[in-house]
């Protein structure tokens, strides 16, 4: 009875680590606007120097967090791996920290798929499934695929336990 | 299909509910009312205002409020400009609650509610005529077409009915009545003859609206006599086990456990009666727990995890779980007797002995947090430096301890279709669901983790809030044992 469980098959498309650092690196200009404006304020109004130096081990650890979470959003692109079949869906992510979830699709409640301006951009969508449980999403897939996946895990979802 | 009013008693119920509510901001901007400013004066109107517009939406929504039944369904209807209406099926409906205050008894009334699910609202009747909570109640409780799940409990019931008497067709069967024994034990285990005490002292302390501390003083001296103080005290104590007792009598005196073929039902309650009935195969779980003084005295407490809410809306009694002071070996038949398609085992799989290692060894955040606080601010208590370094030890022996309590309590059990796990260090809980009941899993590892070979897993149920129950640091072998069984639920469960 105790067979292993197949590992899920899909990883996601190149184009979506292209708009995941695409998104890291906006958010991280942000930041740095707000830094040289920050520092530019201080230039100008002579601020106390403690206010220098704290401004300045914030940008280091900054400039240190956004290094990590560029290989983070790396690592993480490349161990997300998703599978669906008639009867469940499979999602893993992580390397180091890695996490397992088992979903039947009986219990999914509704599908939808999302476009953000990135992801259209690369002709990728988003698909979000909410459960009795909580809520899980692909972060972006081909749109044909996204659209396929949607249609199919609805199809399956169609079946309902006795217990619902 | 008959639309229908709510019971005008409603009105009555509002009525006392606004009063209730209002009545002592009434009397002290009235009675009590010493302020010479425009507030003062009409303070007292303001509130009775209050009071009347909320009797006046009572009634305008008598008015307006309407519900119906069919063969399948609730229909309610609500809204005063904007129409509103609910279609409820009775499919949907987890588990009923009635409930009955002293006002409803009098009145042969009673309120009744409908838990339909984790996310939506229940349906509920705040009053209703006996007969008609009843009759709502019965619809609800339509057979449907026999599942597997059914089948497989008669199988089961076919087994043990031999040693077990069990009820047959409608009958009731009631398995559990408290005895006058049972309750006195009762009111001990809950300690809750402790809680007079600090009540009698707050009380005093505020008690100097009533009366001048200095004219009691003078009759302090008489505390130096000893039988004065003696007797005193006796009061005292009988006092606070008489008010202990009346609570526990209050809610258990009254106490049924009873049973028939498909639902479990609970009453409790002596002056404000409440009843909670659940079809056997909507009890997603099962929960016995143990607190210390409960483990000390072989005691444990069971608890049926259902869907819909645990609690009554205006007191927060929980009614799902089952008399909590049954012994332990009790407890264990008791739940073989009312909910046979549970089987509970008792020999449950331990942590492996590096887990203990690796648990002790873990740096304690808590631990850190509190030391590096106290090394650099000291405070003082009642002028005493506290010295950093003992609280520092004594606080990093009891996580230990913590630690080797939980790790020695901590077992798991995946069975053909159960999942059972145990854990807590003074407190132990065990959790016990059938594979079909849980409605997602998920499996983690951390590098330390997959360098010893461990896992931690989480099973997720119905409840309402959602229940995550988690155990960590078995071994992975056992994880992906577990993943692959609940892969293979699909054997179980019954699509329709």
């Amino acid at each position: 009875m105790e067979t292993q469980v197949k590992e899920p098959r899909y990883k996601l498309p190149k184009e979506s680590l292209r708009v995941g650092i695409i998104g890291d690196i906006i958010f991280e200009a942000i930041i740095l606007l707000i830094f040289a404006g920050l520092f530019v304020l201080d230039f100008l109004f002579k601020w106390p120097a403690w206010i220098g130096i704290v401004l300045l081990i914030l940008f280091i650890v900054f400039v240190l967090f956004s290094v990590i979470g560029y290989f983070t959003t790396v690592i993480d692109h490349r161990n997300w791996r998703y599978d669906i079949d008639e009867e469940y869906v499979q999602l893993r992510q992580g390397a180091w920290f890695q996490k397992d979830q088992l979903i039947p699709v009986t219990k999914i409640q509704s599908v939808e798929t999302k476009q953000g301006p990135l992801l259209r951009k690369y002709k990728l969508r988003k698909v979000e499934m909410e459960t009795m449980a909580g809520d899980y999403s692909i972060p972006g897939m081909p749109e044909k695929e996204a659209y396929a996946l949607r249609d199919e895990i609805a199809a399956y979802a169609k079946a309902k336990e006795e217990d619902d | 299909m008959e639309t229908k009013r709510y019971h005008p008693a409603i009105l009555l119920f509002g009525i006392a509910k606004a009063i209730k509510a209002w009545i002592v901001p009434l009397v002290i901007v009235t009675v009590f009312n010493s302020a010479d400013n425009w507030w003062g004066k009409y303070a007292g109107y303001i509130v009775l205002a209050i009071i009347l517009l909320s009797i006046f939406h009572d009634v305008l929504k008598w008015f307006f409020e309407k519900y119906a039944t069919d063969d399948d369904a609730f229909h309610l209807y609500s809204g005063i400009f904007t129409k509103s209406s609910r279609t409820v099926p009775y499919e949907k409906i987890q588990n009923v609650t009635k409930h009955k205050k002293l006002l409803h008894r009098l009145l042969g009334l009673s309120a009744i509610k409908f838990e339909t699910g984790s996310q939506e609202q229940a349906v509920e009747f705040q009053v209703l005529r006996k007969e008609e909570a009843d009759r709502l109640e019965q619809l609800t409780r339509q057979e449907s077409v026999p599942t597997q799940e059914a089948a497989e409990i008669e199988e089961v019931l076919d087994e043990i009915t031999a040693e077990a008497p069990q009820p047959k067709g409608k009958d009731r069967f009631i398995h559990f009545k408290p005895t006058k024994k049972e309750l006195i034990k009762a009111s001990f285990t809950s300690l809750s003859f402790l809680i007079i005490p600090p009540l009698l002292v707050s009380f005093l302390l505020k008690a100097d609206i009533f009366f001048d501390w200095n004219d009691v003083r003078q009759y302090l001296p008489l505390l130096k006599v000893w039988w004065i103080s003696g007797i005193g005290l006796l009061i005292l104590i009988v006092l606070s086990m008489l008010i202990g007792m009346w609570r526990i009598l209050q809610k258990y005196g009254n106490y049924e456990l009873a049973t028939d073929d498909n639902n479990i039902y609970i009453r409790t309650g002596l002056l404000d009666e409440s009843s909670f009935s659940i079809r056997k195969n909507r009890v997603q779980g099962i929960e016995i727990a143990q607190p210390l003084l409960h483990r000390l005295l072989g005691l444990a407490k069971i608890k049926l995890i259902t869907t819909g809410a645990l609690d009554l809306s205006d007191d927060t009694e929980e009614i799902n779980s089952l008399y909590p002071y049954f012994p332990l070996e009790r407890a264990y038949t008791l739940l073989a007797e009312i909910l046979p398609e549970y089987e509970v085992k008792r020999n449950m799989d331990k942590l492996e002995p590096k887990v203990l290692v690796y648990r002790m060894l873990q740096p304690s955040i808590i631990w850190l947090i509190v030391t590096i606080t106290l090394f650099f601010w000291r405070p003082e208590v009642t002028g005493v430096e506290i010295t950093w370094w003992i609280v520092a030890i004594v606080l990093f022996c009891f996580i230990e301890l913590y630690r080797y309590l939980d790790f020695k309590h901590t077992r798991y059990l995946i069975s053909e279709n159960f999942f059972q796990i145990k854990s807590g260090a003074f407190t132990t809980t065990m959790f016990v669901t059938k594979r079909n009941k849980m409605i997602e899993i998920a499996r983690m590892q951390n590098p330390l983790q997959r360098w010893l070979g461990l896992a931690t897993i989480t099973s997720i149920n119905r409840a309402k809030p959602v229940l995550h129950n988690k155990i960590k640091d078995i071994p992975a072998i056992e994880a992906a044992r577990f993943y692959a069984w609940f892969h293979q639920r699909t054997e179980d469960v019954r699509k329709q």
